[in-house]
């Protein structure tokens, strides 16, 4: 007695379709999932251009020259321009620091002898005319106040 | 249905030949129903996974973004708004002048708002211009749709969000923004709210900057831009006067580095009055006669065309006649005077000798070669045509000698002097960056390089003996001449209103920038002892200008260069002249 008698190229046949099948179903769904991953990611990408755009508009507007030059004059008081005559034509010219063997640890002794101070003097490779402005001293909320006062005016 | 369906008696069996057959139907028909019954397995399965898992997901991505659902639906809108979008215009450093920004304004759907009350009061604390009883009728008007506030900050967006009314809602378009205010105003010009440019390069590159994404960049460079500016500005109220100019020329290529042109406005806020003298561009549009700064052409074209030596005298003592006009100087030196003498002391008699040795049809080709007799092409729209004496007589030959009875432009003035100083080439001004500018430069000669270098000479003599000494700064040779010309109003020269003008050059053995500045009307002032000459008033301004701008520009100072006019010395004897 011959009950299932089923030919080998259509059981072949049948497992080719049904794996097709999936197989095809399963592409198409990858394919609508990227696709949606896609979209979400180029939405992304020109909502962070516009992001980029605003921040450098912003950027371009807070380093306008007469803003920046009112902030120097500001908080940069002894800073002025440079003119031409301060300028030096040969890297050479500038004067070096003069630090001398064994006499940079002298002034960190602590001596009320007034003779040990005098290193110092030589140590100091700025000008003793300009005053060393600290910019972190001066960044209180004044700051934030002429920020502030830009604020808003882009519009 | 007269035969009995072949499965109604399953559990009958069949036995012999026939059973075979039957058999292998049988099996046929499990096979197909397994593989239904595993396809809509899978597809339940897939229901299952779409609607309750992913569903699930979803539904709590839509509550992070709910203003999503109102994006997809206003595709179309968004495509029609893409064309409001302006390219950006940005400096030869890539700072920005314009841009577009996607703003959203805000609107209402009154039917929506759940409390107008407290959303009116709300509102006008996000925006302090919207007055509270405006607002709420707005709220309650029971329109579906009521502008509430067009183009806001991302800021003030938020704070908006924050009020948590559903019934306001957003709408997003491009607006143009220019980060730089009053700054670079004439050249960049302005656009309208449909996207429309209505002046300066936003109106000569309309399409361009339409369609472009990329970035339209200009010669224009905003730090030379806020110098100039700033100190023609300041000669404008140091002095009192109406209005200036100013431009910086980069005398090889002829781009525009600065212009300025005060007084001047906001693009951001556009006065309606298209005839404001605020929006007036005096570089390009405003003709102007310069004055003795003319005198650089006169005396170029002599010593092109004739080739005389410096040591030339030239009657200064009597004024000429001609017809009923009487040629004057400001400063009669009385004697008769050399080249460099009249070019120093500005003598506008031995001028107009030299314009007669020249010959009326030589100096109009002259000044035609420089660009000086026609409308120039510049890449702005507002560009004004000189006033050209029609017909020209003897009298206008020397008339225009000194710069009188031709009226020019500030960028005409500008090009001209940079074609004279920079080795005798001409120069197109340019206001867009051209990466092929080198090989596009003009070989059109003007003038020999023996020529210009005598004209460079002369021009140094002006700062370091004459009539320009304030511009003589430490560090680089400054080389110019200055020009006061006395205002034509009505057909009648009014004697104290002035136009003072400067055009510099440095470093002058080698020219590579050209600065001009132009004050309208100035008023002497206690510090300039009574005088609104351009040396008192034009010539410190340039001066400033010059010595600002040469650490920005890396520039290299010279202190122990030879001063190039020294060689012309010897045909100055004492003068006085301070004009």
């Amino acid at each position: 007695m011959r009950k299932f008698k089923i030919k080998l190229s259509t059981l072949m046949t049948f497992v080719t379709a049904t794996i097709l099948g999936i197989s095809l179903f399963w592409v198409s769904q990858q394919v609508q999932q990227l696709e949606r991953e896609q979209r979400e990611l180029s939405t992304e990408i020109s909502s962070e251009q516009e992001g980029v755009r605003v921040l450098n508009a912003e950027w371009d507007y807070l380093n306008r020259p007469d803003r920046i030059e009112a902030l120097a004059a500001k908080y940069l008081e002894k800073m002025t321009p440079v003119a031409p005559d301060n300028l030096l034509v040969n890297a050479k010219s500038v004067p070096e620091p003069q630090i001398l063997q064994g006499e940079d640890e002298a002034p960190l002794l602590v001596s009320t002898d007034s003779q040990s101070e005098k290193p110092k003097e030589k140590m100091n490779a700025v000008p003793s005319a300009r005053a060393i402005v600290d910019a972190d001293d001066k960044q209180n909320s004044d700051f934030e106040a002429v920020l502030k006062d830009t604020e808003g005016d882009v519009q | 249905m007269s035969r009995k369906s072949p499965f109604s008696g399953l559990s009958m069996r069949i036995m012999g030949e026939k059973s075979d057959s039957l058999n292998l139907a049988r099996g046929r028909l499990v096979l197909i129903t397994a593989f239904f019954m595993l396809c809509y397995l899978v597809v339940g399965a897939r229901l299952v996974d779409a609607t309750l898992i992913q569903g699930y997901l979803s539904q709590q991505l839509d509550a992070i973004g709910s203003a999503e659902d109102n994006k997809n639906s206003s595709v179309a809108q968004d495509t029609l708004k893409e064309t409001l979008f302006r390219a950006d215009i940005v400096d030869r450093n890539g700072v920005l002048l314009a841009t577009s920004l996607k703003t959203a304004s805000l609107y209402a759907d009154s039917k929506n708002i759940l409390s107008p009350v407290e959303t009116a009061k709300g509102l006008t604390k996000i925006f302090p211009d919207l007055t509270y009883g405006d607002t709420l009728k707005k709220l309650q008007s029971g329109k579906r749709f009521v502008w509430v506030k067009r183009n806001m900050t991302p800021k003030e967006q938020a704070d908006v969000l924050n009020l948590g009314e559903p019934g306001l809602v957003f709408d997003y378009d491009y607006h143009r923004l220019y980060p730089q205010g009053n700054l670079v105003s004439h050249m960049i010009g302005y656009s309208d709210v449909d996207g429309h440019g209505l002046a300066g390069i936003e109106r000569s590159f309309n399409s361009l900057i339409k369609t472009s994404k990329d970035p339209l960049q200009l010669s224009i460079d905003v730090r030379l831009q806020h110098i100039l500016r700033r100190e023609v500005k300041r000669a404008i109220s140091d002095f009192t006067a109406v209005a200036g100019a100013g431009v910086i020329m980069d005398v090889r290529t002829g781009e525009i580095l600065a212009a300025t042109s005060l007084p001047d406005f906001d693009p951001n806020h556009v006065t309606a009055n298209p005839r404001a003298p605020e929006l007036f561009n005096r570089v390009t549009l405003g003709v102007y006669e310069p004055g003795s700064v003319f005198k650089i052409f006169t005396t170029a074209a002599l010593l092109e065309l004739k080739r005389p030596s410096f040591a030339k005298q030239y009657d200064a003592v009597n004024p000429i006649r001609e017809g009923r006009y009487t040629i004057k100087d400001y400063h009669p030196e009385k004697r008769p005077l050399t080249i460099p003498e009249i070019f120093m002391v500005s003598s506008n008699i031995g001028t107009a000798h030299m314009a007669q040795d020249i010959g009326t049809t030589n100096l109009k080709k002259f000044f035609a070669d420089l660009g000086l007799m026609k409308k120039p092409d510049f890449e702005i729209d507002e560009v004004g045509a000189p006033l050209i004496p029609h017909p020209w007589g003897e009298i206008n030959t020397l008339t225009a000698s000194y710069g009188h009875g031709i009226a020019v432009t500030p960028l005409q003035v500008i090009s001209a002097v940079s074609s004279i100083v920079n080795g005798g080439i001409r120069v197109q001004p340019s206001l867009v960056m051209n990466d092929n500018a080198e090989k596009e430069q003009s070989d059109v000669r003007v003038v020999s390089k023996e020529t210009s270098l005598k004209m460079r000479q002369l021009l140094r003599l002006v700062v370091s003996n004459g009539t320009a000494r304030k511009a003589d700064i430490g560090g680089y040779s400054v080389g110019g001449k200055t020009g006061t010309a006395q205002k034509n109003l009505h057909g009648r020269y009014v004697a104290d209103k002035r136009l003072a003008m400067f055009v510099g050059a440095f470093p002058i053995d080698d020219p590579k920038y050209a600065v001009l500045v132009m004050v309208d009307e100035p008023n002497p002032n206690k510090s300039s002892y009574g005088y609104a000459t351009a040396g008192w008033v034009a010539v410190p301004a340039t001066g400033r200008v010059i010595s600002d701008m040469g650490s920005i520009l890396g520039m290299q100072p010279e202190r122990d260069g030879a001063d190039i006019s020294e060689p012309l010395k010897q045909f100055v004897s004492n003068v006085k002249g301070e004009h």
